[in-house]
């Protein structure tokens, strides 16, 4: 038993020195403290900046359309930069396109009822919030790519309000703000009244 | 219950093996005494020199790079931002467009195990910044350079009573006013990566 303890004791000590001198991920973790990790990673990184709705009065704001409907599926994994025109060095975002059935314009253009659109997710980028799924019906606030029939989602993604049996919901919503308002204007008609502002 | 019963010299060494987990992992636990986070892609070495090239972008942005590269080499926390007029031989490129995202700005590259392989973009989205105060604008490439040296969004806090850190990313990024520099944060990040 006793060599057990020692075994297990000496395991222990091993485990956290490595942990506390390699260049792997360290695993100690504190109350209030994120500890560093990825130290050691492969593949490509991309970082979002940008602002952070808190209400939909601010995705009102930061878009130029607000439509109902239903994502379909994806359709191609492309790059901003092939989108904007400006392909190669640099890509810019890495981009999902799924297409999204318009059921009803809620704020923009009339003429896109009935259409089926492009919207962009950039799943596994770093500030960017992808949350569209086959078959999800959402009301989504948008801005088009000048000259494509693609939109990008406003908010860094988190202008997707899922159309839930409970009423709308910002399920993904990077802030607590924006969960809230979303629970408070559950419905189409009271996102319309905010967007038309 | 069954009691153990140890000998002096085991009792000892038992003794000895818990006190140094018990240290090793305290200072496994102090080691981050920080909330910085690390994106898992560096440049090689512990002082590199970072070519940075911009490329065709509007005045109000190659004033803002730059006095983000100022900022963080002020720390002279061993990597240092150079300009370079030469693209070839960039390590960063800073560049422009237009975006229907709504970023102010992105940092992209690929890693290989841990190390920047190719050129690390920053690019300005000027549909989204194109109107803001050249303090913004420094406060965003101060933050886009720290991505570039290897550390990571920070979500910010509810209000701005916590630590300062030019690599938050939340609501109050403007009202917390704290893009002036790199912080205590930020430059510990910066110094257990190099």
């Amino acid at each position: 038993m006793a060599r057990r303890m020692i075994a297990a004791a000496g395991a222990s000590l091993l485990a956290v020195t490595l942990g506390a001198c390699g260049s792997s991920t360290v695993v100690a973790d504190a109350p209030g403290f994120d500890v560093p990790e990825r130290t050691n990673e492969s593949g490509r990184y991309v970082s979002v900046d940008g602002a952070v709705p808190m209400s939909i009065d601010e995705l009102a704001a930061e878009s130029s359309l607000v439509v109902a409907g239903t994502f379909v599926e994806e359709v191609e994994t492309t790059s901003e930069g092939d989108i904007i025109g400006q392909g190669g060095d640099p890509g810019g975002l890495p981009l999902v396109l799924w297409s999204f059935t318009v059921d009803r314009v809620v704020d923009g253009a009339e003429s896109l009822a009935g259409t089926t659109i492009q919207v962009t997710q950039a799943p596994g980028v770093e500030g960017y919030t992808a949350s569209a799924s086959e078959g999800l019906e959402a009301v989504v606030f948008l801005n088009q790519y000048p000259g494509t029939d693609v939109y990008a989602v406003a908010g860094l993604g988190a202008g997707v309000l899922a159309d839930t049996e409970d009423g709308l919901r910002a399920a993904n919503a990077t802030t607590e703000d924006l969960r809230r308002d979303v629970a408070a204007h559950d419905t189409l008609d009271a996102v319309a009244s905010i967007a038309a502002g | 219950m069954k009691v153990l019963r140890f000998g002096r010299r085991r009792r000892a060494a038992i003794t000895a093996l818990v006190a140094a987990t018990l240290v090793a992992g305290g200072l496994a636990l102090a080691a981050p005494a920080s909330a910085y986070k690390l994106n898992g892609c560096r440049f090689s070495g512990t002082a590199p020199g970072i070519s940075v090239y911009n490329g065709a972008i509007i005045a109000k942005y190659v004033t803002a790079t730059s006095a983000g590269m100022s900022r963080w080499n002020a720390k002279a926390l061993g990597p240092t931002f150079l300009s370079v007029t030469s693209s070839s031989a960039r390590k960063v490129l800073v560049t422009g467009w237009n975006s229907a995202e709504s970023y102010y700005a992105v940092t992209s590259g690929s890693c290989s195990s841990g190390i920047w392989s190719g050129t690390v973009t920053f690019t300005w989205n000027d549909t989204t910044v194109h109107s803001f105060s050249v303090t913004a604008l420094r406060t965003i490439a101060t933050h886009e350079f720290g991505h570039t040296l290897g550390i990571a969004d920070i979500a910010q806090a509810a209000n701005c009573s916590g630590t300062k850190r030019v690599m938050e990313q939340g609501p109050n990024k403007w009202s917390c006013d704290w893009g002036t520099e790199p912080w205590t944060d930020d430059i510990n990040g910066v110094k257990y990566i190099y």
